[in-house]
């Protein structure tokens, strides 16, 4: 999606273009639930997430001034959001539901045989999936936004730095620490 | 490497013009590859239906915005109304009383500078004119008195002192005594110091 496209989808969107802000989260939709999905861990949380994002995105797309810099905007609220989440998780217990998921972002649905499918496929993504969800967790909380905004929200170092309140160079310090254990836990795991 | 080496490598990868050292450049290696190896494993599959599922619920969101407005203004009004109602039933609670008495009326009866005291004429001038008002204001007390009765103009003056009726010449001894009473030179006359004036 170019600058011109996007300002112009942007401002129909303000003006209440209903299509205009479908395409416009058609546009973001996959990344965001990308990031969503990477932060929690759970796909149930990245959907919740997402529709929660879209309801808030209508109320203050209106306060959003157009300065070429719609993406860092949209990420930085849906890192807020991602950040009361996991607070909220802390403090209140979960409720029990087929469609919730554990600890391994597996709901108890899963566990309820589907049609016929690739089983073979299946597995092998599942585990890698496995792996680098396991190795995301290793990381603390900050280090693994900063990576996750940087890869989903293409945010720039700047913005990165800005967000989490730290200088500049420590922002890619921490990107760059964590991006070199990352690569390691999957070397490990993924070595036989 | 340190926090300026770390800086600068930021404002590289942020697209900024600058010369990096070789140790610079070898981290900036290091990070794109660590980007190219991970991208693909980071992105997740976006499965189609939870945009049409969170588009339908946002659709159903915003079909009953004007209920909820309208529960939220009547719920506003209501609170506004009410402490509207208290702020006026407490105002009217502490307001003042106005003053009736009439010792409070003498007790700030306003005062004439005494003759002879070094008194600008323009204070002066105000001072007789609030005098003036003042009598003013007796004068309509007093008038309010003898409409009520409670005066000397209300009281019946053809009875005498017996309670016989009098005729016009005991009328007139009356009121000449009346007079001649009244008539007495008061001390308290002198006092006053509008007399000075």
């Amino acid at each position: 999606m170019d600058t011109e496209q996007l300002r112009d989808m942007i401002a129909q969107a303000k003006a209440g273009d209903a299509r205009a802000f479908e395409r416009l989260l058609a546009g973001y939709g996959p990344r965001l639930y990308g990031y969503f999905y990477r932060a929690t861990g759970r796909h149930h949380d990245a959907e919740d997430l997402l529709g929660e994002l879209t309801l808030r995105l209508v109320r203050t797309l209106q306060t959003y001034k157009d300065q070429g810099r719609f993406e860092p905007w949209l990420f930085r609220i849906a890192a807020n959001m991602v950040r009361d989440r996991i607070r909220r998780k802390k403090t209140r217990p979960q409720p029990a539901s087929l469609s919730v998921e554990d600890e391994q972002g597996r709901s108890l649905s899963d566990a309820i045989p589907a049609g016929p499918t690739d089983v073979g496929e299946y597995l092998l993504a599942e585990e890698a999936s496995e792996s680098l969800k396991t190795a995301l967790r290793a990381l603390d909380e900050t280090t693994r936004q900063m990576i996750l905004l940087r890869h989903f929200g293409e945010m720039s170092f700047k913005d990165i730095a800005e967000m989490f309140q730290c200088p500049l160079g420590t922002a890619l310090a921490k990107v760059h620490r964590g991006l070199q254990r990352l690569r390691q836990e999957l070397e490990q795991r993924e070595t036989p | 490497m340190n926090e300026q080496h770390y800086q600068r490598i930021a404002r590289y990868l942020d697209g900024e013009n600058i010369t990096l050292q070789p140790d610079e450049r070898a981290v900036v290696e290091e990070i794109r590859r660590s980007d190219a190896l991970l991208g693909e494993k980071l992105n997740v599959a976006f499965p189609n239906e939870v945009l049409s599922r969170i588009l339908r619920r946002r659709h159903a969101e915003t079909l009953h915005p004007s209920r909820r407005t309208l529960r939220f203004t009547l719920t506003a009004a209501s609170v506004a109304a009410a402490a509207a109602m208290v702020l006026l039933a407490v105002s009217l609670f502490l307001r003042p009383a106005p003053p009736t008495d009439s010792t409070y009326v003498l007790r700030n009866k306003p005062q004439v500078p005494r003759p002879g005291a070094n008194v600008p004429m323009a204070e002066m001038i105000d001072s007789l004119q609030a005098v003036s008002a003042f009598d003013h204001e007796l004068d309509q007390l007093a008038e309010e008195f003898d409409r009520e009765g409670f005066g000397v103009a209300g009281a019946p003056d053809l009875v005498g002192e017996t309670g016989e009726l009098l005729d016009g010449r005991q009328e007139n001894t009356r009121q000449s005594r009346d007079e001649n009473f009244w008539n007495v030179p008061d001390k308290r006359e002198s006092a006053d110091p509008l007399e000075a004036y």
